[in-house]
């Protein structure tokens, strides 16, 4: 038996899914405004037929999340996701030292082992740097940077 | 002539100058990063840009595009990895020369053929822009619609994957182009009741996500950004001028590799990825050895290295005319260009005209800047890169895309829609769906839409406003081209398929 998801099958399910959700949200609004749209799901939801047509007829089967440990790039999304939220809220330098060393810690585990000393001298690294690209957006492009409770 | 004059002593200045050198500097080291790509470069660089008045912008965007493009050889000759895609045939002969030693010498002859590709592509752009634009003036909205459906079929038969798979990322694109308020009729659409969207996907906010956030998660599943290095300290003397002296004296691969460059720019969402190995192969079948390529033959690497190049300013002439991106990264300009109230067309050689030749121009300034950026930093910026741990280094362009996408509009928003965009990307690509369908189709839904409904418009006359569409000549060949491209994957593979039966039954 092959191994491998089926993606073409996947993606047509997907476009379909997609197409679907785009034309429920449509609102009665003037033709000028909503034929291009329209026209455009309609189009989506052929070419996603056509996808899961091909599904059947000549599977392409590919390992989904395959090589590495997409643990990581999970993550790294929701670290992500948190440092956005928390810039708001906490300031965008604090915040932002806080993520960028978690994810430094998180990812260097992948290769080797941390120590106290080592997270504490890269912690130091990220707050120059952090600290520069804060100066140079506030500072020399006159970037607003979300200030929060502290910076 | 009095303008070409005008434009280029404006750019003569030491502070155009200096971003020139910086933004070439700059681009190299992020083309010579293996995983990260040209388009990411300008992605990740773009924000440094936003205060800057507009011919400064392009100028040091343009510098950089032509760096990542140079850049990706660097790490192609000393670790085999390409730095990016444009630089894959580079590798086959680049390191292979690396390892016997000649890692310098690789080095020379992937700068010089790169100066040299640079500076055709803006000789290419300078001549075939002007009469393409002229041309544009002839389109109506249908032809523009059917210039948007030919850019969509090309992207999607060309890019990676499936034509289905490309022609469906193209159409989510569109679709999501449509979110905020209509070009024609002026009400909003799919804004789930967020007045945010009101507004629309921020084009460089999307082309930020979808470009740059499905690298980084695929560089920290990997766990790594680069691979192990070999050694150059074992060189070879040579002489910068006897290299160049060897590569002028191939003037016949250089022109059929500029050619070729060129050719495959033109071409929507084509560029230095396919235009590389196309030249390499090429330089194979008229070389009087072929049988040596693969070893370390100087031939391929300066076929692979001048024709990438060319796609740089190349990919621009349906840019600037169309307002249709060549390449990926060229999507990342037209954005610049849009945030600074100008329209791709006849105008921007005309009203905009000391615009648009100060940054052709710049970028053919940019191609010669390589030569001394790549030979007097070119050891220290490889040795920065590959003492960059990737631990250290996906968190800093995760911090310069959420600055980048912030500094746009000063909008939390618009970070929040970068972030969420780039892993619908990165999901998407697990199956199949490659970002750059997605991206281009974002851009060319405008285009077809205002298209499609002034069409439908001037056709209400007609018992089938539709119709409109089809009416003109120019529509005509339009539509045979869009034909043609959907369908040249499977005639492709079809007369693979017939050529193969034949060869197995003369064999049998």
């Amino acid at each position: 038996m092959t191994k491998g998801t089926n993606t073409n099958l996947i993606a047509g399910l997907i476009g379909l899914a997609l197409s679907a959700g785009f034309w429920f949200s449509l609102e009665e609004i003037s033709r000028m405004s909503i034929i291009f749209p329209k026209a455009m799901i309609i189009i989506m939801a052929f070419i996603s037929v056509c996808q899961i047509i091909s599904g059947f007829i000549s599977p392409e089967r590919v390992r989904l999340f395959g090589e590495g440990d997409h643990l990581r790039a999970f993550v790294t999304g929701i670290t992500l996701f948190a440092w956005v939220i928390a810039v708001s809220w906490v300031g965008f330098y604090v915040s932002s030292v806080i993520a960028f060393s978690f994810l430094v810690y998180y990812l260097a585990l992948a290769r080797r082992s941390v120590t106290l000393a080592q997270l504490a001298s890269w912690v130091v690294i990220i707050a120059v740097e952090v600290g520069v690209f804060y100066l140079i957006f506030s500072r020399l492009l006159y970037v607003p940077l979300p200030k929060g409770w502290l910076i | 002539m009095e303008l070409f004059q005008e434009t280029f002593l404006q750019l003569l200045h030491p502070y155009i100058i200096i971003l020139i050198f910086s933004g070439v500097t700059a681009g190299l080291f992020v083309g010579a990063m293996p995983g990260l790509t040209a388009t990411m470069a300008l992605a990740v660089l773009l924000p440094f840009t936003f205060t800057m008045p507009p011919l400064e912008g392009l100028v040091a965007l343009g510098a950089v595009y032509m760096g990542a493009i140079y850049g990706g050889s660097f790490a192609a000759i000393l670790v085999n990895t390409p730095g990016t895609p444009s630089s894959i045939a580079t590798a086959f002969e680049g390191y292979p020369m690396a390892k016997e030693g000649r890692a310098i010498e690789a080095i020379y002859v992937a700068t010089i053929s790169s100066a040299i590709g640079g500076i055709a592509g803006v000789l290419f752009l300078l001549l075939l822009s002007p009469p393409l634009a002229r041309l544009s003036i002839k389109f109506g909205p249908a032809e523009f619609f059917w210039v948007a459906m030919l850019g969509l079929t090309l992207i999607a038969s060309l890019s990676e994957g499936s034509l289905l798979k490309g022609l469906l990322g193209g159409s989510l694109g569109m679709i999501l182009g449509t979110i905020g308020v209509a070009p024609i009729g002026g009400e909003t659409r799919f804004t789930f009741g967020l007045p945010v969207l009101q507004g629309g996907v921020e084009m460089i906010v999307a082309l930020i996500g979808l470009f740059v956030l499905p690298e980084l998660y695929n560089m920290a599943t990997q766990g790594k950004a680069a691979l192990q290095e070999v050694s150059i300290s074992s060189e070879r003397g040579v002489s910068f001028f006897s290299v160049l002296k060897r590569v002028l004296s191939m003037p016949g691969n250089l022109i059929r590799s500029c050619i070729i460059g060129e050719i495959v720019a033109i071409i929507p969402g084509a560029g230095g990825n396919i235009a590389n190995l196309v030249a390499y192969n090429e330089a194979k079948r008229t070389s009087r050895h072929p049988e040596k390529f693969g070893t370390g033959v100087i031939e391929g690497l300066v076929a692979s290295e001048s024709s990438n190049n060319v796609t740089v300013a190349g990919s621009m002439v349906p840019l600037l005319t169309l307002g249709i991106p060549g390449a990926p990264p060229d999507a990342v300009i037209l954005g610049v260009l849009l945030l600074h109230g100008l329209r791709p067309g006849i105008e921007l050689f005309t009203t905009s005209g000391k615009l648009t030749y100060g940054f052709i121009i710049s970028m053919g300034l940019a191609a010669i800047a390589m030569v001394p950026v790549g030979l007097m930093g070119g050891r220290l910026i490889y040795r920065v890169i590959f003492k960059t741990p990737y631990y250290f280094l996906v968190p800093t362009i995760s911090l310069a895309t959420i600055l980048g996408s912030f500094a746009l509009r000063n909008s939390i928003t618009d970070v929040l829609i970068m972030i969420i965009l780039g892993t619908i990307g990165y999901l998407l690509k697990q199956v199949g769906i490659a970002p750059a369908p997605i991206v281009l189709g974002l851009i060319l839904g405008s285009i077809a839409e205002i298209g499609f409904v002034q069409s439908l418009l001037r056709g209400t006359a007609y018992p089938y406003p539709i119709l409109k569409l089809f009416e003109n000549p120019l529509s005509h060949i339009l539509i045979a081209m869009t034909l043609f491209s959907g369908a040249w994957p499977y005639i492709s593979a079809l007369y693979k398929r017939l050529k193969g039966r034949i060869k197995s039954k003369e064999e049998s």
